[in-house]
């Protein structure tokens, strides 16, 4: 999985300015390795974006397990296999290690990252109605993490039903319905727009979610369903 | 009068302290967190004055602050949590360079060094105190020293402190030390040619109370920030400005965690603004793929292998390539399975030597139990992992740990008997090996009289062609894109040999050059002794003979290692002609661990331009690799000789760029300064030092990254 947020990208910004800046200042070079290669590299990474993993729909089908595509900030997208299934329930992984726990395509756990979400708490609801009424509803969630650790912040979900949109996936396509969720907390802030992209039986088949105000957007897309 | 109120208002300050809690935890989940800014002058403070503030350790920041007259741009960087350094440029607009016969119209610029201690961290009812020192052994401009306490009452931070030097130049109480001594009743304004501690001089002189306010808005990332100003920067130094007000206002704003912009009014005249970059390298915050799933082979698999060892080597050899770890010997006997391997990719060790006992435990036959592995860097043969199968594969299956593996495990060094010269699976050779790599590269003169930058860009090119295992011919031409370097105009008139002051002449001639072209054979021919022998063009500047030897004590933490080059100087186009000058050169060096990731290393001997002398390197390693160091030389050269700067200094820094991306990667970003060009103290730049090969392999650096083994 590679992933790719604003920290980064800053730290990234601030290297390869010294690198083209300072490199030569001194005439003692034994201690100024070149590095060049490197920052280009760095810089590359800024403007292009990392180098995807190849997804295929013949490496899709190959796999004998569900998948979908999982990609952090600007990351390029990677795969991510389903682990195990309970109920509603569903654990995803990553090559490089990285958990997500989903119910009904809402991102609910992770693990991996170096700001997991440990906690996620909301009164039952589903999308079905929102599609049938038309009508938005508040909802409040209630999200825990860890490093830093956090318990039980407070968040405001306004969501709607916007419309049918037709979503390109790997070797096919689909008309889905599209719902926006915008999420607040009004003391810190944090103000983001989700969307869940559901099929008639109202399984998610695309997601843009934010799930802590210290990660970057996550977008999941569907590449292989679940079998149930 | 005057002094008195603010006496007052200082102690008030400080009876505050006493009263509020620390921050929640929700602080750290604002999306635009107000961090700690910069002052102008680049170290964690308020606008003119500092705070007892500091970034996290292993952060670094790059700091820009433009005003009239003066305008700072900085580096800052954090080795311990208790200590910031800052290296800056001022430069002073309202006063010329030098004469326009000289200079042209350049403004003058100014060089610092700054040290941020930290005495006291904040507690319930304490502050933050810190004491600190701007502008040390420069020519003082910007000399001060302080001492300052910051507490944080929710979302205001207050600060109080004495500032002396340009700190104190409000003259605003007694300086407290004269109770202590009479002399810190005066301070001297003679700087001679800067460079020199002049200890004597701190914390004396007029003093002065400063202090401040900052109110931090975390939901919008916005510092408001209100100072009382006991500076006069431009009225010590240069043309006088008018201080209307004593009294700055200005406001911070965090676009992120690494990004600042901030303006401010400042003297009730002038406005400032500037910006800052940040990055923190203490964690490696991108996750980083596992060790690959080696699924075991089965028994009548395993039995194949034991009726041929080649099944087993082509078996490892295929999937070590698959982890980008390289087969270099192997041996496979009954109880004991042996394997030679390097890896461009593992800046670890022990995270190398874990993923190839991982492999080869899943290919072994049953009945080894014993896993060797020996790392190589480059020709030398590192070190050597003695592994317990059984508690290695426990660990594995995460029913035991690294720490049981670590008590049953042996180590060592075998660096003139590696395994390679002795294995029963060996790697074929087709010498001569060619093998090369180009990039672009850069070539600055910062700071100089003729113009603030003057650079080159150019295309480097660099080969390596391998004769045998030990001997190769090393190559590094540069070829010129773009330069300014004709607007040179400042000769050395050092009078000591030119043995680097010529700078200006090597770079304006040589704009199309040999940088190196050297024969260099390495080999070991004790234990744990290392050598290497050069000879060719060895740097830009000098070419010879010569050598280096190591001695790398595997179990301890010290070496010990001796260079000596009979060199003569190249000529400016750096082809293969030669000047006159040519000298012997060499040092003994000793190199030792300190507690807390600090390397030392102290290097005695004769440098290039003949003077003699010791040189003291110190630097600390963070557990990602991110390194900051100082070095600092004094030879038996006066101040006279050596000119501008008294003596040689420094500092460097490296930031594995494994950082940045989601696998793992040996390459550094690396840059180094050194304020002033000088030929007292400088070095032959060796390539290949033995020390950087070896230096992070001994038995205590595989301790420190023991967690690495299963990761």
């Amino acid at each position: 999985m590679i992933y790719w947020n604003k920290k980064i990208q800053w730290k990234a910004i601030l290297l390869g300015i010294s690198v083209l800046s300072f490199n030569s200042c001194s005439i003692d070079t034994s201690r100024i390795a070149p590095g060049y290669v490197e920052a280009i590299r760095t810089i590359k990474g800024i403007f292009i974006g990392i180098e995807s993993e190849l997804i295929t729909p013949e490496l899709i089908k190959n796999i004998p397990y569900a998948s979908s595509t999982l990609s952090i900030g600007r990351g390029a997208p990677g795969l991510i296999i389903l682990e195990s299934q309970d109920s509603d329930k569903e654990t995803w992984v990553s090559a490089d290690g990285v958990y997500l726990i989903l119910e009904k395509g809402r991102i609910k756990k992770t693990a991996g990252l170096f700001n997991n979400l440990v906690s996620f708490k909301a009164v039952k609801s589903d999308f079905k109605r929102l599609v049938d009424s038309k009508e938005s509803e508040t909802l409040i969630y209630y999200y825990s993490y860890d490093e830093p650790e956090l318990i039980n912040m407070r968040v405001e979900a306004k969501r709607k039903f916007i419309g049918v949109e037709e979503v390109k996936f790997l070797g096919f396509e689909k008309k889905l319905n599209l719902i926006e969720e915008k999420i607040t907390n009004d003391y810190i802030g944090w103000k983001e727009i989700n969307k869940f992209w559901v099929d008639e039986n109202m399984f998610v088949w695309r997601s843009e979610q934010y799930i802590s105000p210290k990660l970057p957007k996550f977008i999941i897309q569907v590449t292989k369903k679940p079998a149930i | 009068m005057k002094r008195r109120l603010t006496f007052i208002a200082g102690v008030g300050i400080l009876t505050g302290f006493f009263c509020l809690p620390l921050k929640a935890s929700i602080e750290d989940y604002f999306p635009q967190k107000t961090l700690n800014a910069p002052s102008n002058y680049g170290e964690t403070g308020l606008m003119e004055v500092p705070n007892a503030k500091f970034m996290e350790q292993a952060s670094l920041r790059f700091n820009f602050s433009a005003s009239f007259p003066n305008e700072y741009t900085g580096l800052t960087a954090t080795p311990f949590s208790w200590l910031e350094t800052s290296y800056r440029y001022a430069e002073i607009k309202n006063k010329l360079y030098g004469p326009a016969a000289y200079s042209g119209n350049q403004s003058w610029k100014d060089k610092g060094f700054d040290l941020k201690i930290k005495l006291l961290n904040e507690r319930y009812y304490l502050p933050d105190v810190a004491v600190g020192l701007r502008d040390i052994a420069g020519n003082g401009n910007f000399s001060s020293e302080y001492i300052v306490a910051t507490k944080s009452f929710r979302n205001l931070d207050v600060t109080t402190g004495i500032g002396f030097g340009i700190l104190g130049s409000d003259n605003s109480i007694r300086n407290p030390f004269s109770a202590i001594d009479e002399r810190f009743k005066n301070r001297t304004g003679d700087f001679g040619e800067g460079g020199d501690l002049r200890a004597t001089n701190w914390f004396s002189g007029p003093a002065a109370i400063f202090g401040g306010l900052e109110y931090n808005i975390s939901k919008y990332g916005l510092k408001l920030i209100a100072e009382y100003d006991t500076t006069n920067p431009d009225i010590s130094a240069f043309n006088p400005m008018p201080v209307k007000s004593r009294i700055n206002l200005g406001m911070n704003y965090s676009l992120s965690d690494s990004f600042q912009i901030r303006a401010a009014f400042e003297r009730g005249t002038n406005f400032r603004i500037g910006f800052s970059l940040k990055g923190n390298f203490f964690k490696d915050t991108i996750p980083k793929p596992g060790p690959k799933n080696v699924i075991s082979l089965n028994k009548e698999q395993k039995e194949k292998i034991t009726g041929n060892p080649n099944i087993f080597y082509k078996s490892v050899t295929k999937s070590l390539r698959d982890e980008a770890i390289y087969i270099q010997g192997a041996t496979l006997e009954e109880k004991e399975a042996s394997i030679s391997v390097a890896s461009s990719k593992y800046r670890s060790t022990v995270r190398l030597a874990g993923r190839s006992a991982a492999i080869v435990s899943a290919i072994a036959p049953d009945e080894v139990d014993r896993l060797n592995i020996h790392v190589m860097n480059g020709e030398f043969e590192v070190s050597t992992f003695h592994l317990n199968r059984e508690k290695f594969d426990a660990a594995k299956k995460s029913i035991g740990s690294p720490s049981e593996i670590i008590n049953s495990s042996t180590f060592g060094s075998y660096s003139n008997t590696p395994l390679t010269s002795d294995s029963e699976f060996e790697l074929t050779y087709n010498f001569p090996e060619f093998y090369w790599t180009m990039s672009p590269g850069l070539n600055h003169q910062i700071g100089g009289p003729e113009g603030f930058y003057l650079g080159q860009l150019f295309w480097k090119t660099d080969t390596n062609i391998k004769f045998s295992k030990n001997l190769g011919l090393y190559g590094s031409f540069g070829i010129n894109l773009y330069d300014t370097f004709n607007d040179f105009n400042n000769a050395s008139y050092s009078d000591i040999p030119h043995v680097r002051s010529d700078i200006q002449d090597y770079l304006k001639e040589g704009k199309n050059n040999i940088q190196r072209m050297q024969l260099q054979y390495m080999f070991s021919p004790l234990k744990d002794v290392y050598f290497r022998a050069d000879l060719g063009l060895l740097e830009e500047m000098f070419g010879g003979v010569g050598g280096e030897v190591l001695y790398r004590p595997f179990e301890k933490n010290y070496s010990l290692g001796l260079s000596l080059h009979k060199v003569k100087q190249r000529g400016f186009k750096q082809r293969f002609s030669f000047r006159e000058y040519e000298t012997t050169t060499g040092h003994l060096s000793l190199y030792y661990d300190l507690p807390y990731g600090i390397s030392s290393n102290i290097a005695v001997g004769k440098y290039l331009a003949g003077d003699k002398g010791a040189t003291l390197d110190l630097s600390r390693r963070f557990s990602t690799g991110f390194t900051l160091g100082v070095f600092v030389t004094k030879t038996n050269l006066s101040t006279e000789e050596f000119g501008e700067g008294s003596f040689d200094k420094g500092f460097y820094l490296s930031v594995p760029t494994s950082l940045f991306y989601s696998d793992f990667r040996t390459g550094n970003i690396s840059f180094g300064m050194q304020p002033l060009t000088k030929d007292g103290g400088s070095r032959l730049i060796q390539h290949n030092q033995l020390f950087g090969i070896l230096g992070d392999s001994n038995k205590r650096s595989i301790f420190r990254d023991w967690n690495d083994l299963l990761e």
